[in-house]
């Protein structure tokens, strides 16, 4: 495993505050627009029914091929080139965006990527310089005066078995993510939840954890105050975990009231062992996503990161001969099981679309209310190349995105107007910027716009 | 601290450090040239393995302990958990499975068949305030490796009582008061932060309670026994006498086989042996219980060495090692009468010491193919202690497939070698992993490869071998070998990657190891008494 990829939980607060947005100031706390709050002050744009926008990414590692991934013809029923076949039945519903560059400087494979357009900045000691976009949309959603935490502040899974993701809080400070979808089921669905309509006496031990966890953070103020500069940031983080838990209890007792929360997802197998020694990628993804789904649906979060594979990785997909970053690399040209393997993945982010356009709230569909960024660590990946970086983006947000495009970037403009643009897209008003040094960028990306 | 921090203070100090030196020529008195100057302490997070070890000596060793992705994960992302673990937080996943592995492990802790061995006294009823805190003042000062101040055992107490109430059961509000221990940072960090030194003022050494612990997490990677705890509260542990008093003792105890163990494991970085990517197809041997069996081996290799008080430099050429079942039909050697058995290769065989084993052979290398470049960074990086750059962006890195005129990787590789952009690196590092490919990506021995026999040739900085055989003797005569092995065993031991004011402590530790056998028992004593595990620079109050 390559040795920048962000794997542990290591923090320093004044570290991520600078590298919040890049370095530039951040309001915190702005008065509310109408739009932003319903009558409970939960954060979210101009959806149907008052439900709330949701954000996510879908991530894979080792980058595509330009030249069977770039569609031809650009606007609403676009070209979909061999890579991207997988889109025909989402492709109203999904917007492809090409030819931007990331404009980190790429010193690190797989790194530089996604650290210019997760973080905005280069990597620095390994690491994002501050949150990465999930965590930074997440935590303006809830930043709103009067609007309250969701059970989970955000949900990291991934299929291929590792702890590292490029979710991070802030700089070192990773969120795991869950690939047992077993343990993602418990974690969400286990007894403690509650469906709509459920007016059973909450469990009497919820109120006594709670005042456990209230004892655990004394204790850690207790060690703070004996320690350095730089473990008390360590424990803050920890603090801030002990008081996210105590949310998620609190919102226990409050059944959901979401209109396609209804039941419970399928339980899910209790292991997924590989098949020939090869992962079984589509099932655990497909089950992952069906509980998402109805996460989303009970307003459990509103926030998810999926690590679908990791950078670098060498999972041995379908029938291919080899790993696939082996395969990126040392395959000759054209490269098609690299091709096969990149068509799968992309028809894995179509199952995912169609899974939440399957759930109706109302008049709309749950995919309406959302915007997820499927992307990857570099472009080609035979050449770690940031240019002509692989983007698309499914859901718009409540009319807040144009949906079922391509557009394609003819001057190589800056990567980051992308995740500038699905800020706005989320109704977060406070933020204006995004990235630093040649990635900083304060244009949204227009096209994407309505 | 950043880097750049460190390097500075680095900077400040030795420049005070010349100062002093003139003040010993002026004759002021006299100074060690050299002084130490040890790393700040930080709060080290309990590995997984520790945190089961804890668990296992303070409740029992039948308690269920969650698996190691059901808490918080252990991160190597500079090549060893134990300096990680001085640096990683508890994320908000991390919580949430520390809480339900804390009420799922008291729940076990309490049901009928242990609860008598952990409460001493019988409970007047739900409520007995007293015998509640008989019970949590020892529990806690096993988790906290330390006695409870009143405060905190106050709000144990407190929990158990209230929730014993609310419950109606005495051993259910019990639980609660055992699930707040195992939740607080004071058991899932390590609180290692050091006191002023009453002997030298200035100077900061860890106290004799933290030494326990320090002592017991890099001897036995568990926390410390009764024995040792009670050594380090009686004061014993802040002198070198006392701790060597201890450590005698520690190392002759079994359980110093699981400190080898881990420093085995983080010396070597056989960390991703439980998710070993080989295609089936390619080879057929392949189970996902190939990867923990061939750890297991290493593991046993190393701690054999130590129970026999081997050299450490025989392990690049030892013919003895340990198989089960499923190792010893892909070495093709007598498989074992019981789980485990110690096999030795004949003279005959090509296969000899750590670079032999599937562990290594199978983790550096691709699912369908050998890599001598990841095999020669692994030798450049964890067995000499020879940093490799990243491999720069932007290149074409396709490797020419097979061809009448390349059949071997030994031959396509050369492309790589004609490339002065490419051979800078390369050359160090298929130079020498070219040496082990006589071994396939799974670790089987190969006469050919597409039918052309293997060349294992090559030069380690200008000592050139024949084959692994040599490749493994000339690593081991390698002053660079041990040298290396003493730097990872302080890192491992300490937390941090060595500083510049540690240089001469590890240095000394080993011209020590050099002129006493390589004995792995006697380094890790020596780093236990050395001034670089017992001294501390406290943390600074403001953020680098």
């Amino acid at each position: 495993m390559a040795s920048w990829l962000p794997r542990r939980n290591k923090i320093s607060r004044r570290a991520m505050l600078r590298g919040m947005l890049g370095g530039t100031a951040v309001a915190v706390g702005l008065p509310a627009l109408d739009l932003f709050l319903n009558e409970n002050g939960t954060a979210y744009a101009d959806c149907p029914g008052g439900l709330p926008t949701v954000f996510g990414v879908y991530y894979w590692g080792n980058g595509m091929i330009p030249a069977l991934w770039n569609p031809t013809t650009i606007g609403p029923g676009y070209d979909l080139p061999p890579m991207l076949q997988g889109l025909a039945p989402v492709q109203s519903d999904v917007t492809v965006i090409s030819g931007m560059r990331v404009l980190t400087t790429n010193t690190s494979p797989h790194g530089s990527g996604p650290a210019g357009l997760f973080s905005g900045a280069d990597l620095v000691d390994d690491s994002f310089v501050g949150p990465s976009l999930d965590q930074l949309i997440a935590e303006a959603m809830v930043r709103v005066p009067g609007a309250t935490e969701r059970r989970f502040r955000s949900i990291e899974f991934g299929v291929q078995r590792s702890s590292s993701s490029w979710s991070m809080t802030g700089p070192h400070m990773v969120n795991p993510p869950e690939c047992d979808p077993f343990a993602l089921y418990t974690r969400i669905f286990g007894p403690e939840f509650r469906l709509p309509g459920d007016t059973s006496m909450p469990d009497p031990r919820i109120a006594l954890r709670r005042s456990v966890l209230d004892a655990v953070r004394d204790q850690a103020t207790r060690l703070s105050s004996r320690v350095g500069a730089v473990d008390r940031q360590r424990l803050e983080q920890h603090m801030d975990g002990i008081r996210a838990l105590e949310t998620q209890l609190d919102a226990l007792a409050m059944a959901p009231t979401a209109p396609a929360c209804v039941a419970r997802p399928d339980m899910p197998e209790m292991d997924y062992p590989d098949l020939d020694g090869r992962p079984q990628v589509q099932a655990i993804h497909r089950v992952m996503v069906d509980m998402l789904a109805i996460t989303l649906a009970c307003d459990q979060t509103r926030t998810f990161f999926e690590m679908l594979t990791q950078p670098v990785n060498n999972t041995l997909f379908l029938d291919a001969t080899a790993g696939h970053h082996q395969l990126t690399h040392d395959e000759a040209d054209p490269q098609p099981q690299v091709e096969r393997i990149v068509s799968f993945i992309v028809g894995e982010f179509a199952y995912l679309v169609q899974k939440l356009a399957s759930i109706t709230e109302g008049s709309s569909r749950l995919l309406d209310r959302c915007a997820i960024l499927g992307t990857t660590d570099v472009s080609y990946g035979r050449t770690h190349s940031l240019e002509d970086y692989p983007m698309m983006i499914a859901g718009n947000a409540c009319g807040a995105l144009r949906s079922g495009i391509h557009y394609r970037s003819l001057s190589g403009d800056n990567a980051s107007q992308v995740p500038l643009a699905l800020i706005k897209a989320m109704g977060i008003t406070d933020i204006d910027e995004y990235g630093r040094g040649a990635a900083h960028t304060t244009t949204a990306l227009g096209a994407i716009l309505p | 601290m950043s880097r750049t921090a460190r390097s500075l203070l680095v900077v400040a100090l030795v420049l005070a450090s010349c100062r002093a030196d003139d003040t010993d020529v002026a004759g002021a008195g006299p100074l060690d040239p050299h002084p130490l100057m040890p790393a700040a302490s930080a709060l080290r997070r309990l590995s997984h393995a520790q945190y089961a070890n804890a668990i296992h000596s303070t409740f029992g060793d039948d308690i269920t302990v969650p698996a190691a992705n059901a808490i918080e994960p252990d991160v190597h992302e500079s090549g060893y958990v134990s300096v990680d673990s001085s640096s990683v937080t508890i994320s908000r996943r991390g919580v949430q499975q520390y809480e339900l592995a804390a009420y799922g492990i008291a729940h076990q802790a309490l049901d009928a068949t242990h609860r008598t061995a952990l409460v001493p006294c019988a409970p007047s009823g739900a409520v007995d305030a007293t015998c509640a805190q008989t019970a949590l003042e020892p529990i806690g000062r096993r988790l906290y490796r330390r006695p409870l101040t009143s405060e905190e055992l106050t709000a144990a107490v407190t929990i158990a009582t209230n929730a014993g109430t609310a419950l109606m059961d005495f051993y259910a509000g019990l639980e609660f008061g055992i699930a707040y221990f195992l939740q607080s940072p004071s058991f899932l960090f390590r609180e290692e932060l050091g006191v002023d030194d009453p002997a030298a003022s200035g100077e900061r050494l860890y106290s004799s309670v933290e030494m326990a612990s320090r002592l017991a997490f890099f001897f036995w990677n568990a926390p410390p026994d009764d024995a040792l705890l009670d050594a380090g509260l009686r004061g014993d542990l802040a002198t070198v006498d006392g701790i060597r008093a201890q450590t005698e003792r520690l190392l002759a105890d079994p359980r110093a086989e699981d400190g080898v163990r881990e420093l085995a494991y983080e010396w070597l970085g056989l960390y991703d042996l439980d998710d070993l990517v080989k295609d089936p197809t390619v080879y057929t041997q392949i189970s996902p219980s190939v990867g923990p069996s061939a750890r297991e081996e290493t593991l046993r290799v190393v701690a054999h060495a130590f129970a026999t008080d081997m050299d450490a430099r025989d392990l690049m050429t030892t013919r003895e090692t340990f198989v089960d079942r499923k190792l010893a039909s892909i070495y093709r050697v007598r498989a074992p009468r019981t789980d485990w058995g110690m096999v030795s290769f004949d003279a005959r065989s090509p296969r000899a010491g750590l670079l032999g084993h599937i562990s290594v052979l199978a983790l550096y290398a691709h699912p369908v193919a050998t890599s001598p470049t990841l095999r020669g960074k692994f030798i450049r990086e964890r067995l000499l202690c020879d940093p490799v750059p990243q491999p720069p962006v932007g290149v074409n890195t396709a490797i020419p497939e097979p061809s009448p005129d390349a059949l071997t990787l030994r031959a396509r590789l050369l492309a790589h070698q004609q490339v002065p952009y490419c051979a800078s690196c390369h050359t160090r590092l298929d130079g020498i992993g070219l040496g082990l490919e006589a071994f396939d990506g799974l670790g089987r021995f190969r006469d050919l490869e597409n039918g052309v026999p293997i060349d294992a040739s090559g030069d380690l900085d200008g000592h050139l071998f024949h084959d692994a055989l040599e490749l493994g003797q000339t690593i081991h005569d390698d002053p660079r070998f041990a040298e290396c092995l003493v730097r990872q065993a302080y890192r491992v031991a300490n937390g941090h990657m060595e500083t510049d004011g540690e240089a001469d402590t590890i240095r000394a530790l080993y011209v020590d190891f050099a002129t006493h056998g390589h004995s792995l028992r006697r380094l890790m004593g020596e780093i236990a008494a050395s001034d670089g595990f017992r001294r501390a620079t406290p943390q600074s109050d403001t953020l680098p």
